[in-house]
């Protein structure tokens, strides 16, 4: 287990943290708690903006619930003068946002993690979504004739939290083996992270030039319907012939439909076809198809059906929830075996308060 | 000085999950060897966009992007002579990276008890579609199958409508594993040069997108709609609204947001969500999208125009810059990175590797082979020389 690199990380939003850096540092604290780190996070006087925030909107503290288990909370009011810095300084990580009157520097720890929504220009009020609409992901997802979409969730932030971690990790790295007589400063933001992930739709020199665009009902990956919901139908060339012999329909066998040009010229045809023979299929029916042919088909589970899914009990990669009887994931990887972070005290003490 | 120098990783890696990860690892400066069968090479060798400059026997964009900073050795692992080879280059190295399907690197002989008895600091990652074992550990994926299975395509589409995935261009899952797999890596490098123990760290990416949406488990459901379009907490709304000029304007208001809009659009306090969605839906349509920005942008409100990639390199000035390099004057560029370190700066050194480009030097400086013995190896089909 990852025990022997424990250290103490301090998440120091500052007052007015955009919600989208605030929410990434919880999701990098998250990684640090679930890898055995010490994590303290500070709350200011208007108390934590996580709080209030459900997965969609409706069900309160679910964010927080997720981002903040197994975190000590410090309270600046409990703080007098000068004692954060000296709290910083006990750390071996502090993770923050970059602020105009406050530089990252400032906070004297050995590796300090600085957010920041662009890389030069925080001046305007952003959001996760409006960043990810500037970054061209948003412009990837749905259908050409209706609005651009988001995915699910906190996708921005999640990245940049994500971004953010390997730096950290690699900023230790250096400090213990590198020689680093230098306190380290890890810049990360979103815009970075976001144009990033969404590399493929900026043209290559000497591509054609027609953007990348959601392509909706056109596209070569689809959604289709099954008997009990949907699947998502997804493959390469070289998976063709082995979904045509899954399905044995003489029409998919059509000449025109050989190659994958002919394919992405009658995208619709195609996914029409294919759903005609996974109407009467369940998802659970599909899966079992796409496992004996060795397809990349992607039945569409729900997260309440997940909680009790085969793959994700056999691994163990759900706990129980401090506050009864959800489901929490746990860290996506598995170290020799064992997942690290699921211990008896998973179930902890989120808001844990650090008096000074 | 780069933050992981001194550290070598040996990269079975292909096409983006795989590669992408040990990418990351050289950026930051590890010594990245690349590893390509002479009879299967990296997928992504041959992945080509359309277009005139895309000439016959060019190196493909995707490629360069996933593999720069890396040295090349053509090996055939199927031959003993080649596996004996990788065991003594194990044997020197700090990290092996994988993304084969599940069992193949058992078969080959290859596992990781077999690496770890002659290595046991050896960093073994291996990246897999649904974890190394299972029910479904030989459930192949792309990044939408994973979006899918996950849980994230369940939230993900329009209010009333069929769930969505990212698709082929963007395929999600397949690019943010990358920065969570490497940074796992070099946790684990960390751990292995603490304690001189190794380890074989299983990542599924299917777990990772459930993670990425880790709240939803929280706050199961089953009657609230499961897709609600753009809408999200803690925003009453938050959309995009069509321009008079055709494009896209993306907002996101907060509830502290009324009183600015109520000037700038002339909406009630008091106005509920459906009627701020309403005026806005006129209120943009009646503007260009560059207006509508301004004018909110003004007023205090998050909101930004839609833009596709194409417009990313001469609109966005200012706003990122490492992400993507430029290089060279022909407008060429290189995929650059998602963090930055101020004293160890990631940087690309290197352009993508020729096929067994470094064939020769690895096997003689590090493995230890004489040049006979190097020439042998190639003349049975072992290794591929690119002298």
């Amino acid at each position: 287990m990852l025990h022997a690199i424990n250290y103490t990380l301090l998440e120091a939003p500052t007052r007015d943290c955009p919600l989208p850096l605030r929410i990434a540092m919880a999701m990098t604290g998250r990684i640090a708690v679930d890898l055995g780190a010490r994590v303290v996070k500070v709350v200011g006087s208007d108390g934590d903006p996580l709080f209030g925030l459900g997965a969609r909107g409706s069900e309160e503290g679910a964010l927080s619930r997720f981002l903040s288990a197994r975190k000590q909370t410090l309270h600046l009011g409990d703080v007098k003068g000068n004692a954060l810095a000296a709290i910083a300084a006990d750390t071996d990580a502090v993770i923050t946002n970059r602020a105009s009157n406050r530089e990252g520097g400032d906070l004297p720890s050995d590796v300090v993690v600085e957010l920041s929504c662009f890389a030069n220009d925080d001046a305007g009020k952003v959001s996760e979504f409006t960043v990810a609409a500037l970054a061209g992901l948003l412009s990837m997802v749905g259908d050409p004739d209706r609005e651009p979409l988001k995915l699910a969730g906190h996708q921005p932030a999640y990245a940049l939290g994500l971004s953010a971690y390997l730096g950290l990790a690699a900023a230790l790295y250096a400090r213990d083996f590198g020689g680093a007589t230098r306190r380290e400063i890890v810049r990360a933001n979103l815009m970075d992270t976001i144009v990033w992930l969404n590399w493929k739709a900026i043209p290559m020199p000497g591509a054609d030039a027609e953007p990348q665009m959601r392509a909706g009902a056109g596209g070569e990956w689809q959604v289709v319907r099954c008997a009990d919901g949907y699947v998502a139908i997804v493959y390469q060339e070289a998976d063709w012939e082995r979904l045509c012999t899954a399905l044995d329909d003489p029409r998919l066998r059509d000449p025109a439909l050989a190659v994958r040009v002919g394919r992405l010229r009658e995208a619709g045809r195609v996914a029409s076809l294919i759903e005609e023979n996974l109407l009467h299929l369940t998802r659970a029916e599909i899966r079992q198809l796409a496992i004996e042919h060795r397809l990349p088909l992607g039945p569409v589970w729900s997260p309440s059906e997940l909680t009790t899914d085969t793959q994700y009990a056999g691994r163990e990669f759900f706990a129980a929830d401090a506050h009864g009887g959800s489901r929490v994931p746990g860290l996506p990887m598995m170290v020799n075996g064992q997942r690290p972070g699921f211990t008896s005290d998973l179930n902890a003490e989120t808001g844990q308060r650090v008096r000074r | 000085m780069s933050a992981l120098e001194g550290c070598r990783i040996l990269d079975l890696g292909i096409i983006t999950a795989g590669a992408a990860t040990s990418s990351l690892l050289a950026d930051l400066g590890a010594e990245v060897i690349k590893i390509e069968s002479p009879s299967y090479r990296d997928p992504f060798r041959a992945w080509m966009p359309d277009g005139p400059a895309m000439r016959e026997g060019a190196m493909s964009p995707y490629f360069r992007a996933t593999n720069r900073n890396k040295r090349g050795l053509s090996l055939d692992l199927k031959q003993a002579a080649g596996r004996e080879i990788l065991l003594r280059l194990a044997n020197r190295s700090q990290g092996m990276v994988e993304n084969f399907r599940r069992g193949v690197l058992d078969r080959l002989g290859l596992g990781y008890e077999i690496l770890a008895a002659v290595n046991p600091a050896l960093v073994l990652a291996s990246i897999s579609s649904q974890g190394e074992n299972g029910p479904d550990a030989h459930h192949v994926s792309y990044g939408s199958t994973l979006e899918a299975v996950a849980g994230m395509a369940w939230h993900t589409g329009y209010e009333g409508d069929a769930p969505v995935v990212s698709g082929r261009d963007v395929n999600y899952p397949d690019q943010v594993v990358a920065i969570f797999a490497a940074s796992m890596i070099v946790t684990a490098l960390h751990e292995a040069r603490s304690t001189g123990r190794g380890a074989h760290l299983d990542l599924s990416q299917r777990e990772l997108t459930s993670y990425l949406i880790g709240e939803s488990f929280l706050a199961v459901d089953d009657d609230a709609p499961p897709r609600t379009g753009n809408a999200s907490a803690p925003y009453v709304v938050q959309d995009c609204f069509r321009a008079r000029d055709g494009e896209w304007v993306a907002i996101s208001v907060e509830p502290h947001d009324r009183p600015a809009l109520q000037d700038a659009l002339r909406i009630s306090i008091d106005d509920d969500a459906e009627a701020i969605k309403r005026t806005l839906v006129g209120w943009v349509g009646e503007r260009t999208a560059s207006d509508a920005v301004a004018a909110l942008s003004e007023a205090g409100i998050a909101v930004a125009t839609v833009l596709t990639g194409d417009r990313l390199m001469g609109e966005t000035e200012g706003l990122w810059d490492m992400a993507i390099m430029p290089q060279g004057a022909d407008g060429a560029w290189f995929k650059g990175f998602p963090v930055q370190l101020e004293n160890d700066p990631l940087a690309i050194k290197s352009d993508a590797p020729e096929i067994g480009a470094d064939t020769r030097s690895i096997l003689s400086e590090l493995a230890g082979y004489s040049a006979s013995e190097i020439d042998r190896f190639a003349e049975d089909g072992v290794v591929e020389l690119n002298d």
